[in-house]
């Protein structure tokens, strides 16, 4: 993970990956959604000193940054639980028994739902995650687990913690690393065009 | 990651589609489609390698607009006609294609299925409208939930880099292309053509007043022609087998099939390829597809393509799944992806689920949006909570009017129509909620509800 000698918030060989992956693109800040993907899976949080350091490694402001970090819901500004579940509360999901789904788990967790976590596990509602036809659904740590009933649920969550059902943790299994890192574009840096 | 179920696939891969051609999903089945090897052993790529040695790029444009193919996510824009509008090959500057994979309209979940199970074919879509478009480079944007889809999706582009699929001089054919993925972080609006790009761009996704048009001026200021999963997935079929094959499926103005998902409750939940055309009937109630109303229960209501679509009572049960018939029941097929509610769900609840998610989803730089799906989502939350007041629903169809056709996207808009239609088929149901709630003493107006404002 971090070293000691580099403020980098990524290894140096993934640093090194992603500075040839800005120029497959007219501007490098069109790597930013992805690399702070990756800062939050090593990191387990995008916190300021990482802002800071992809602004500029982008060449952009720290606050542009920011304003995606807080545009898009799937980045961590606070630390984050080791296990983290989101419910779908749409409507496919909503009609399948999605209130059940959470009453269940927060029974199984002890934890109330979208009020934090204990820092091992964190169960939030989230918005439609695209499983409708399977649903009710949950995603633990970017794993989805469809068509689930409250007692699924409950031993989805037992098979996790006793190590049956593994859920990705850490640096993600998705390596963004395309083997061609082409440089698609072929014109002069782009001009201005009002 | 491996071995985990794929509920959302075992219903389509089951059905046997009887009845009628497939071209989407034909291949799905089959396993590992996912590989490049398995792939090829089942044709992909051999529509446009075809395509390279035989067909001019005109041509290619051409049979795309004879073919009458319209857009699948969601406006049902003609496609060919959208590529026309890119200037023509001899201009110097680069071009781009931006591939729609932000599936994200609640009920819908069909792009997710062609991504995991055939992603190739959505290559060879790509392959084929870059070299009718002349692009340099396409850039697919798929949504951040989608990790498992990103992954399959970025293997499969490797191995088709790695086999001379994509890159520089494809074939030796002198056409080359790059193909880039690109993770989105969650946040609906990026579907939205513009904010799509905004987001590729590595920005919020806020979509960009229009004109200027993405053929004019989209991604990095370049001419772009964006287009969704499953419209590009249409396109090898219509260049291998012809247009007048491909219009021979669907109806005149709205050929081809189309990937309907059936969610709610329904006995068979799935993603089912269908002609356009077919009725809803059919489709909530054939033994082929959604199989009936589950538990033996009534229908109250059906949304038909997607949570901003609205909803419909049974009394329009035989619509038939066009962009024409759908749109003037008031409403639209958009995502063709069909919502069952059975006899006992309430349409309050469902219609407030639908405005909260607007309103999560507002990207807030329109007032009439940011404030108006605030208004619907609260005042729906007090009828649904037993604190409806009589003026509330008067309130909301005119909140609704403030909030169409005024701001740079639609999502305004579509926050408001499944408001609007619900009113429209179902008024007696908020009433009798606003109703019930003026019964239980305490519960009056101005009991520390606050405004909606």
């Amino acid at each position: 993970m971090e070293t000691s000698t580099t403020k980098a918030p990524l290894p140096p060989d993934r640093t090194a990956w992603w500075e040839r992956r800005k120029a497959c693109f007219p501007e490098a800040r069109a790597i930013l959604l992805p690399l702070l993907h990756d800062i939050q899976d090593h990191r387990g949080l995008v916190d300021g000193e990482a802002m800071q350091w992809a602004a500029d490694f982008v060449g952009i402001s720290p606050v542009e940054v920011y304003g995606v970090l807080t545009f898009y819901w799937m980045y961590d500004l606070e630390p984050r639980a080791k296990r983290r579940i989101a419910v779908c509360r749409n409507i496919s999901c909503d009609l399948m028994g999605a209130r059940r789904i959470v009453e269940a788990l927060e029974d199984e967790l002890g934890l109330e739902c979208d009020r934090g976590g204990d820092g091992d596990w964190s169960l939030r509602t989230v918005e439609c995650m695209g499983a409708c036809t399977a649903a009710p659904m949950m995603d633990v740590n970017g794993r989805y687990f469809e068509e689930l009933t409250p007692e699924k649920a409950r031993e989805i969550v037992r098979a996790i913690r006793e190590g049956r059902e593994e859920v990705p943790e850490g640096p993600a299994e998705f390596a963004p690393v395309p083997a061609n890192l082409a440089r698609s574009w072929t014109e002069e840096p782009r001009k201005e065009e009002a | 990651m491996s071995g985990a179920t794929d509920p959302a696939y075992a219903w389509p891969l089951r059905t046997p589609h009887p009845g009628h051609e497939t071209y989407l999903f034909d291949r799905i089945g089959i396993e590992g489609m996912a590989d490049l090897e398995t792939a090829r052993a089942h044709g992909a790529y051999e529509t446009f390698e075809r395509v390279l040695e035989e067909m001019e790029p005109s041509e290619v444009t051409a049979a795309v607009k004879d073919s009458g193919l319209r857009g699948r996510g969601g406006a049902g824009f003609p496609c060919g006609l959208k590529w026309t509008f890119m200037p023509p090959l001899d201009d110097p500057r680069p071009r781009f294609l931006a591939v729609n994979a932000d599936e994200s309209e609640p009920g819908t979940c069909k792009d997710r299925v062609l991504i995991r199970r055939h992603p190739h074919l959505l290559l060879e879509g790509i392959l084929c409208a870059s070299y009718a478009m002349g692009i340099t480079a396409a850039h697919i944007f798929i949504r951040g939930e989608y990790v498992e889809e990103a992954r399959v999706l970025q293997r499969a582009i490797d191995e088709a880099y790695a086999a001379g699929w994509i890159g520089a001089d494809i074939r030796g054919k002198g056409f080359g292309v790059d193909i880039h993925l690109t993770r989105g972080a969650g946040a609906y609006i990026c579907g939205e053509e513009t904010a799509l790009m905004e987001a590729t761009e590595g920005k919020r996704g806020h979509p960009r007043p229009k004109p200027p048009f993405p053929a004019a001026v989209g991604l990095w200021g370049k001419p772009t022609t964006v287009n969704n999963v499953e419209t590009l997935c249409n396109v090898p079929a219509i260049l291998a087998k012809g247009v007048a094959w491909y219009r021979r499926i669907g109806t005149q103005a709205s050929p081809g099939n189309v990937l309907a998902g059936i969610s709610g409750h329904v006995a068979r939940p799935g993603v089912y390829e269908v002609p356009l055309g077919i009725t809803m009937r059919r489709l909530i109630e054939d033994e082929a597809f959604g199989g009936g109303v589950r538990n033996g229960k009534g229908l109250k209501a059906f949304i038909p393509g997607g949570s901003s679509s609205g909803f419909l009572p049974p009394s329009e049960l035989d619509v038939p799944l066009t962009h024409d018939d759908l749109k003037e029941k008031g409403t639209m097929l958009g995502t063709a992806s069909v919502i069952v509610l059975d006899e006992d769900a309430s349409i309050v609840r469902a219609t407030r689920i639908i405005a909260d998610f607007y309103h999560d989803e507002s990207c807030g730089q329109c007032s009439q949006c940011r404030e108006g799906t605030g208004w619907l989502a609260r005042i729906l939350a007090r009828i649904e909570r037993g604190a409806g007041r009589p003026e509330d629903l008067d309130i909301l169809l005119e909140a609704c009017a403030n909030m169409k056709g005024k701001t740079i996207c639609v999502l305004s808009d579509a926050a408001a129509w499944p408001v609007e239609l619900a009113l429209r088929h179902f008024r007696g149901e908020f009433e009798e909620a606003i109703d019930r709630a003026r019964t239980v003493v305490g519960v009056a107006a101005g009991s520390g509800e606050g405004s909606a404002s």
